[in-house]
């Protein structure tokens, strides 16, 4: 388990907070892992079409989901690439969303660690 | 207690549906904002709704808004909850008629004393207006004894409202709670007493 994964999300405070209730923890592990590749395509998709509601809707989508698993810092990428589209300054999104992408990717590995971690 | 949970959302909503299960209470589940709508205004809606800010279809405060002209006798207990942070966000999202606001993410804690809170509200809405049911009733058993009564002089009947004449007794029996026990006063006691002892045989 690298420090870049530990930042992004604290397995440790997920494993209190789903303490006694793994099951529940590898169904979002599960959810977040279908819904987060596909919100990403939107995301991309929306921008390349300069659709700025269509970028600030799933950004705001995904940054919902970031927070309620407790990825904080991944979630204010969300939270710039929203903000960005309201107020219309998409070319300051492409690097964030490059990061976005990364830090997504690398929290669906470390849910699943968790999820399936045997203290859980 | 049915509570209606809309979140297009999917990880937020499958979190909140197993809290509001671990809870004691029982969550309906719906992923925009016109299914739930539909959910509310239906005869069985549940009295509580959980509604994300931003859905499809209809927001959150469009919910609400739509809610509030259904005028409902007891209309549900509305709680927002969104990732939207802003001071005016919570100010609209209040005028547009929901009860609470929850930003994500929440304390899971802080939630479930809102809930709470909400099934308290319901409650006790129930209750008054369960208590008003009870009060419009006896108004109008009183304002059915009220009023000018045609009474005949000679043998004291009353002609109620469909010109049928009763005793005084029948009359008041069939509009009020009122039973009647059967006794004498002191002066028809001594009439009943003389005519009495007038039908006894004389002593020989």
């Amino acid at each position: 388990m690298d420090a870049a994964k530990i930042m992004l999300i604290d397995p440790g405070e997920l494993r209190s907070r789903f303490a006694g209730k793994g099951e529940l923890l590898r169904r979002l592990a599960k959810i977040f892992s279908e819904q987060t590749p596909q919100l990403l395509a939107r995301l991309r998709h929306a921008a390349r079409r300069g659709d700025a509601p269509g970028v600030e809707w799933t950004a705001h989508t995904l940054k919902g989901s970031l927070l309620q698993l407790g990825a904080h810092t991944t979630a204010e990428l969300a939270e710039q690439i929203e903000a960005a589209a309201r107020t219309t300054a998409p070319g300051r999104s492409e690097t964030v969303m490059k990061e976005l992408e990364l830090q997504a990717a690398q929290i669906q590995r470390l849910l699943n660690d968790v999820a399936t971690s045997p203290e859980l | 207690m049915k509570i209606l949970v809309a979140d297009d959302e999917l990880v937020s909503r499958t979190l909140l549906e197993s809290y509001l299960q671990y809870w004691g209470y029982a969550p309906m589940l719906v992923g925009h904002g016109k299914e739930a709508l539909e959910v509310l205004k239906g005869p069985e809606a549940p009295l509580i709704a959980i509604l994300d800010w931003m859905m499809p279809y209809m927001s959150g405060p469009e919910v609400c808004q739509a809610v509030q002209k259904l005028q409902k006798p007891i209309p549900p207990y509305l709680i927002l909850v969104t990732s939207k942070a802003d001071k005016r966000d919570i100010v609209r999202g209040l005028q547009a008629g929901a009860q609470d606001y929850v930003t994500k993410p929440y304390d899971v804690n802080e939630l479930q004393a809102r809930v709470d809170v909400g099934r308290r509200m319901v409650q006790l809405q129930q209750l008054l207006s369960q208590r008003i049911g009870e009060l419009e009733d006896a108004t109008r058993q009183i304002r059915q004894l009220r009023g000018l009564l045609p009474i005949c002089c000679r043998c004291k009947k009353v002609r109620d409202d469909g010109g049928y004449w009763s005793e005084v007794e029948t009359y008041i029996t069939a509009h009020s709670d009122t039973k009647f026990s059967h006794s004498f006063c002191p002066d028809c006691y001594q009439i009943a007493l003389s005519e009495f002892s007038q039908q006894q045989p004389r002593a020989a």
